[in-house]
This record gives C-alpha cells, sequence and structure tokens, in this order.
C-alpha cells in the first residue's frame, strides 16, 4: 500500500506526526482512566435502571444483570483498544495508520462513556474530558471513511466536508446549547446532516473504489470500509435501543400495576431488551473486527502477524476461562451432590483440566484461524501434496493438464484458467 | 452452494410470512375485544356531596383501593408504557382539567367505569381491576364517585391508546387485563356489610389486596407478589398488633422494613384502627 512513512517526511512533518502519536498515548491513557474509573458507576447504574422483579422472574440476580451488560460494554473497550494498540505499535509512523488508531480508541469508550457519565450530571472538568474523546472518536471516525486506505482525499473536495463536519461536531459537544450546536437543531435537519456526510463518505469510497485503488488495495480495503461505515453510522445505533426496544423493565413500574398485568409482559419485555442491547452492544465490535479480517486476509500495512497471535491468545484465554468457570461450577454441584463437599477438589481437577486442554486447544484454534484468515497458505500446501501424488500416478497429458488447473483455480481461485502446451511435432 | 441459498432465503420468508400472520392475527384478534361494545343495565347510585361522604370516598381511594399507584398521586393520570413494542397505555386523568374524565361523565358512567370496567362509550378498559371492584358496597360507590367529583382540576392530556403487540400479547395470555369480560355484568352483588370490627367487613376492605396476594391471599407467585397472608403463611407469628404496627411504620416485627415499592403500606397504614383490626381478624380465618 502506499502511504507516507515517517522517515520519508519533512522535519516539520516529523515533529507534527511524533505531537500526535504524543497526543494517541494521551488520549489512550485518557480513555483508559475514564472508563475505569467509571465501572463501579456504569454497574451501579446499571442495576439501578432494572426492574428487579423482571430480573428475577427470569432466574437471574441483579448482580449477574449488572456483571454481564459491563462485561459487555469493556469487551467492546478492550477490543478496539487492542486492535488500536497494535496498528500504533506496528504503524504508527503513517497518518493514516495513527487517525485509525485514534478512531478504535476512542469509538471503543463512546458508548460505554455516554452511559457512565450522562450529559449533566458529571463535574465540567470530566464532562470536557469525555466530549473530547467522543470529539476524536466522531472526527476521526468520520475522516478514515474520506481518507482510506492512502491518506489522500479523493476527490479533493471532500476535505471541506470533513473541516465541516470537526467545525458542526466542535459546537454540538463543547457548546451545546448555541444555536449552532448541531445537537440544538431540529431532529430532521440533524438526520439530514448525518445521512449526507455519511452519504458523501459512502461516494467517495465507492470512487475510490472504482477508479482510483488498485485491485490488492480493492480487496485489503473492502472489509475495512464496511467497519468505517459501521463506525461513522454507530452513532445512530447507540440511540436506537432506547427508541425502539420496551422500557418496561423500569423499576418505576408501581406493584400494583406490575401484578395487575402480570410478570409475563415484563419479563419478556426485559429478555427483548437484553437481546438488543447484546445485539447492538456485539455489532459495534464489527468495526475493530473488519479491520482484524482485512489486516489478516489481504495484510493491510503487514501487521497480520501480530493480529493473528492476539486472535489466536485472545480466544484461547477466554474459552480456557469459560472452560474454568464452567468447570468449577459443574463440578462443585456434581461433588456436593455426591460428598456433600469439594470445593477445592473440584478446583484443583479445573486447574489440570485447563492445563492440559492449553496446548491441544491453542493448536486447535491456531488452525481455525488459519483456515479463515490464511486460506492461501493452508490450502496451498494441501493441494499441492495432493498434486504431487497425482501427478506421479497419471502418465495421460490431459489428466495431469485437468488436475493442474483444477489445483491453480483451487489455491488462487483466478476468474479464468488456460494452459498453452508448446506443440513438439516436427515440423511444427 | 446457490440451492442452499435458495432454501434459506425460502426458510426466512416462510418464518418472516408466519411471524407476519401471527402478528396480524395477535392484534385482529385484540382490537376486536377491544371495539366490542358493552350493553348492560346499570344500577342508580345515589352520589352524595356532603363533606362526610367526599372525606369518606377520598378515605377509600387514598388507602384500600390504591387508585393513585396507577392514576397517580393526584388523579391526573399518568403514562404507563410507550414505546413500540408496548404500546402506548396510561391511566385516565380523574379529575375535570383538560384530558379528565371529571365533568365530562355522568354518574352512571363513573358506575359503569369503575364497577364495570367499561368506558363512558361502552368500550372496554384495560388494567382497571373492576373484577376486584365489582363488589364496593353501593354507598362506598357513592362516596368515592364524590370524592373523583370533588377533585381539583388538574389540566394533563394523555396520550391515546394504542396496544403494541407485547401488550397485545399479554391481554390473549390473561383474559383479566379486560375486566369486563370476566365480570358477569348482571350477577347479584351481596351487599356490602357495615363498617366493624368484623372479619366480613375485613374481607370486605381486603378485596383489592388480591391483586398482589392472590385470589385467596395465599400470596402470589410472581416476583415482586405479596405474601401469603393465610393463617398458616408469612404472617403466622404475628401479633395483632404487630401487623397494624408493621402498616403504620413499614416495620415488620424482626425490625425489617417493608419495601414501599412493593407493598404500599403507607396507604393501606391510614386505615383506621378498626379498619385494620377487622381486616387482621379476616386474615384469621384464611386457612
Amino acid at each position: 500500500m502506499t502511504t507516507a512513512k515517517f522517515a520519508t517526511m519533512p522535519a516539520s512533518l516529523d515533529k507534527r506526526l511524533l505531537a500526535a502519536r504524543t497526543a494517541w498515548v494521551a488520549v489512550t491513557v485518557l480513555v483508559v482512566a475514564l472508563v475505569a474509573l467509571g465501572v463501579p458507576g456504569l454497574y451501579a447504574r446499571l442495576i439501578a435502571g432494572v426492574d428487579e422483579r423482571s430480573v428475577t422472574d427470569l432466574g437471574w440476580t441483579l448482580a449477574g444483570y449488572g456483571t454481564y451488560l459491563t462485561g459487555l460494554y469493556l469487551l467492546v473497550v478492550v477490543a478496539h483498544l487492542v486492535i488500536g494498540a497494535i496498528v500504533y505499535w506496528r504503524r504508527s509512523n503513517e497518518w493514516i495508520a495513527l487517525a485509525l488508531a485514534f478512531a478504535l480508541v476512542c469509538n471503543g469508550a463512546l458508548l460505554p462513556l455516554s452511559l457512565i457519565y450522562p450529559s449533566g450530571s458529571v463535574s465540567p472538568v470530566v464532562q470536557l474530558l469525555v466530549g473530547l474523546v467522543t470529539y476524536i472518536g466522531l472526527v476521526t471516525g468520520l475522516s478514515l471513511l474520506y481518507l482510506f486506505p492512502d491518506g489522500r482525499f479523493i476527490p479533493r473536495w471532500t476535505r471541506l466536508m470533513v473541516i465541516a463536519w470537526a467545525g458542526l461536531l466542535s459546537f454540538a459537544i463543547f457548546t451545546p446549547n448555541s444555536a449552532l450546536s448541531l445537537a440544538a437543531w431540529p431532529i430532521p435537519l440533524q438526520l439530514l446532516v448525518l445521512v449526507v456526510w455519511s452519504g458523501v463518505g459512502l461516494f467517495a469510497q465507492l470512487h475510490r473504489y472504482l477508479e482510483v485503488s488498485s485491485p490488492l488495495q480493492r480487496q485489503q480495503t473492502k472489509w475495512a470500509i464496511l467497519g468505517l461505515v459501521l463506525a461513522v453510522l454507530g452513532p445512530f445505533g447507540y440511540f436506537l435501543p432506547f427508541v425502539i426496544l420496551p422500557a418496561l423493565s423500569d423499576p418505576e413500574v408501581p406493584n400494583i400495576l406490575y401484578q395487575r398485568i402480570g410478570p409475563s409482559l415484563f419479563t419478556f419485555s426485559l429478555v427483548f431488551r437484553l437481546i438488543g442491547l447484546t445485539g447492538f452492544t456485539l455489532a459495534l465490535l464489527i468495526f475493530p473486527a473488519s479491520f482484524v479480517v482485512a489486516i489478516l486476509r489481504y495484510r493491510l500495512w503487514d501487521i497480520d502477524v501480530i493480529i493473528n497471535r492476539t486472535l489466536v491468545y485472545g480466544v484461547l484465554t477466554g474459552t480456557l476461562a469459560l472452560v474454568y468457570l464452567g468447570g468449577v461450577a459443574l463440578l462443585q454441584t456434581m461433588f456436593y451432590g455426591l460428598t456433600g463437599q469439594g470445593d477445592q477438589l473440584a478446583i484443583v481437577a479445573t486447574t489440570l483440566a485447563v492445563a492440559a486442554l492449553f496446548n491441544p486447544l491453542r493448536r486447535r484454534i491456531q488452525a481455525v484461524i488459519d483456515r479463515r484468515f490464511y486460506r492461501r497458505r493452508y490450502d496451498a500446501a494441501r493441494a499441492l501434496a495432493a498434486f504431487s501424488g497425482t501427478v506421479q500416478e497419471e502418465v495421460d497429458l490431459e489428466d495431469v493438464s485437468q488436475a493442474l488447473l483444477r489445483v491453480v483455480e483451487e489455491t488462487v481461485q483466478p476468474l479464468q484458467t488456460s494452459i498453452w502446451l508448446r506443440d513438439i511435432r516436427p515440423g511444427s | 452452494m446457490r440451492r442452499s441459498i435458495k432454501y434459506l432465503f425460502l426458510l426466512v420468508a416462510s418464518l418472516v410470512a408466519l411471524l407476519a400472520m401471527s402478528v396480524f392475527f395477535v392484534n385482529r384478534s385484540v382490537e376486536q375485544r377491544l371495539a366490542r361494545t358493552y350493553e348492560f343495565p346499570i344500577e342508580p347510585i345515589e352520589v352524595p356531596s356532603d363533606a362526610a361522604a367526599i372525606e369518606r370516598g377520598r378515605h377509600l381511594v387514598t388507602t384500600i383501593f390504591f387508585c393513585q399507584e396507577c392514576h397517580g398521586e393526584d388523579l391526573a393520570g399518568k403514562p404507563h408504557f410507550s414505546d413500540p413494542l408496548s404500546g402506548t397505555v396510561s391511566a385516565r386523568n380523574l379529575t375535570a382539567g383538560a384530558g379528565g374524565l371529571g365533568g365530562k361523565i355522568s354518574d352512571a358512567d363513573w358506575v359503569r367505569v369503575i364497577r364495570h370496567g367499561v368506558d363512558e362509550d361502552g368500550h372496554p378498559l384495560i388494567e382497571m381491576p373492576s373484577n376486584s371492584y365489582y363488589y364496593i358496597g353501593d354507598a362506598d360507590l357513592g362516596a368515592i364517585i364524590a370524592f373523583l367529583k370533588s377533585l381539583p382540576p388538574v389540566d394533563n392530556e394523555l396520550p391515546e391508546r394504542d396496544l403494541g403487540l407485547f401488550y397485545q400479547l399479554a391481554i390473549l395470555s390473561d383474559p383479566s387485563l379486560i375486566p369486563a369480560e370476566v365480570i358477569d355484568h348482571t350477577a347479584p352483588r351481596p351487599p356490602a356489610p357495615e363498617p366493624a370490627v368484623s372479619a366480613e367487613y375485613g374481607k370486605y376492605l381486603a378485596t383489592a389486596c388480591t391483586i398482589c396476594h392472590g385470589p385467596d391471599l395465599s400470596g402470589g407467585t410472581a416476583a415482586g407478589a405479596g405474601l401469603d397472608l393465610t393463617g398458616g403463611g408469612n404472617l403466622i407469628e404475628w401479633t395483632e398488633v404487630e401487623f397494624m404496627h408493621a402498616l403504620r411504620t413499614g416495620e415488620r416485627p424482626r425490625g425489617e422494613d417493608i419495601d414501599p415499592s412493593r407493598m404500599p403500606w403507607k396507604r393501606v397504614g391510614k386505615l383506621t384502627d378498626d379498619e385494620l383490626r377487622a381486616i387482621w381478624l379476616y386474615l384469621q380465618t384464611l386457612q
């Protein structure tokens, strides 16, 4: 991919990039601090915002409900942070990669921060810091849609769109009550702005994809663009659950009304809301996930090895943690049923099982990820082995040609394949 | 591959069609039930206007019949739900202000609403616990209507009822949510007992308690439901004094607090000593 490198930049640009890299570290520390400090408040807010009767009716506890949703939001933050940190670590000498690192770190925290620090309920300083993270996330998110993958504005006039967007957002976030604030405009006008800005970004990407990008760039960027579009449209999604999902699990419903109507309506609503929130929250992972696919599958920025390892060990850690927790719970229940005790035994047995599982599971996960993302390497090895066996057994030229065509089609997957054979007849 | 996609598409399309048909059926079914017009003779009730009767009405409305739980402290109504899946449902404004019933409906309409769960146009109400209020005596009902008519007007225009799918499903699963359907509107009503410290009067007062504590007061099964108030139930070790103390102060005999968001003890605690004793006597008769 053609992008300007740090080493080839003039000194002034060099300093600017250095400042931007330092700023990324500062913003990341800020995001981590804001989220970490706000986790207890988020948990308490989640618990206070749900009807305990419905949670109980579901066979759950308030603690379980709060832990589940808190964990879900943290998963989004951590996934964005990890991918952002890897991109920063390996490619922060490129402006476009640095912008992506900013977008990942800030966008991943947008939803949790908006829940942890609702507007008007925190000190002005905290409000300003949260606003700063939100501003950076929304500006870099949309800018990427205009700049990705080579960091140039194509068409050139689209730079005005980004400048205008940055201006609009600065009023909306830092002076929300001013007349120029997007937040103070009528809803249809707000929607129009969002549709126009994301629509032009999509147009720019489409134009770039069809007219400018090389075939490799097209492969590399198609996944990343999916993530970018979702990152830009994400802010719409934040409000969607609150618009379409039922509010019946609010604790304000008087008990006499709750009992009069019966719990099924409220419990069903809570289930629906949980499913909706889970879906919307997990959808936020598409932004980092699409870049992971682009990096792994199409070698975007050549940092696939790092992502590969992160993915393998991330999935491995998660799976082993689940196995450990599930195993301890299951064995404890079994041992208690059989002997009336067995806390220690269950923990020891599960720990041993997890230790034994480590290597086989790591190999299995590695194989699955290689099969999904390293198709060429994975298939080529198998195909070549099969082809060499076929060639050894075949003497007919036609059969060998067919086998060769098949191998090429399976491994390279070209649009069209043909074999040209030199005619060696005498006189030809 | 293409065949698989085709089958998958057909499966998804069939499921969507099935879902759409189900939603249509549920909607039609519930809307038809709510569009039904109920016609039955309304017993004439004398609605007094003297201060004592109005005070009696206020006492009943603000204590044992729990009207403010749904209609709000000022009885000017309040929205219960407002989201696309559950719909828009509000408890009506009972005052004479804008959007209210007061001053717009006749005494007979009030009887129709409270006792029969049917609105002034003859259409069934939802949520209104008229199946419990059906047994309110004529004198008390007259006092309640007198009090409601005396309420200071509060302007509160509430949105029209518009049931969402979830609420319609709830109605399908529980017919009593349309009380007009489960009430025998022409059945003879037992005469209301005279106010006294008696189990009979206690039973009369405890009618609305069945909403949370179950039809036989043996406790509800839902989360947050009321306790088992029968002889062998949760009050087995309580004395009459402790019962009255708990309802007056929200403190159980062992010192635990009663959650007012679950058990509206602040309302019930305003009953007179004799009324609470009557209820206690009634509870002692339950097995």
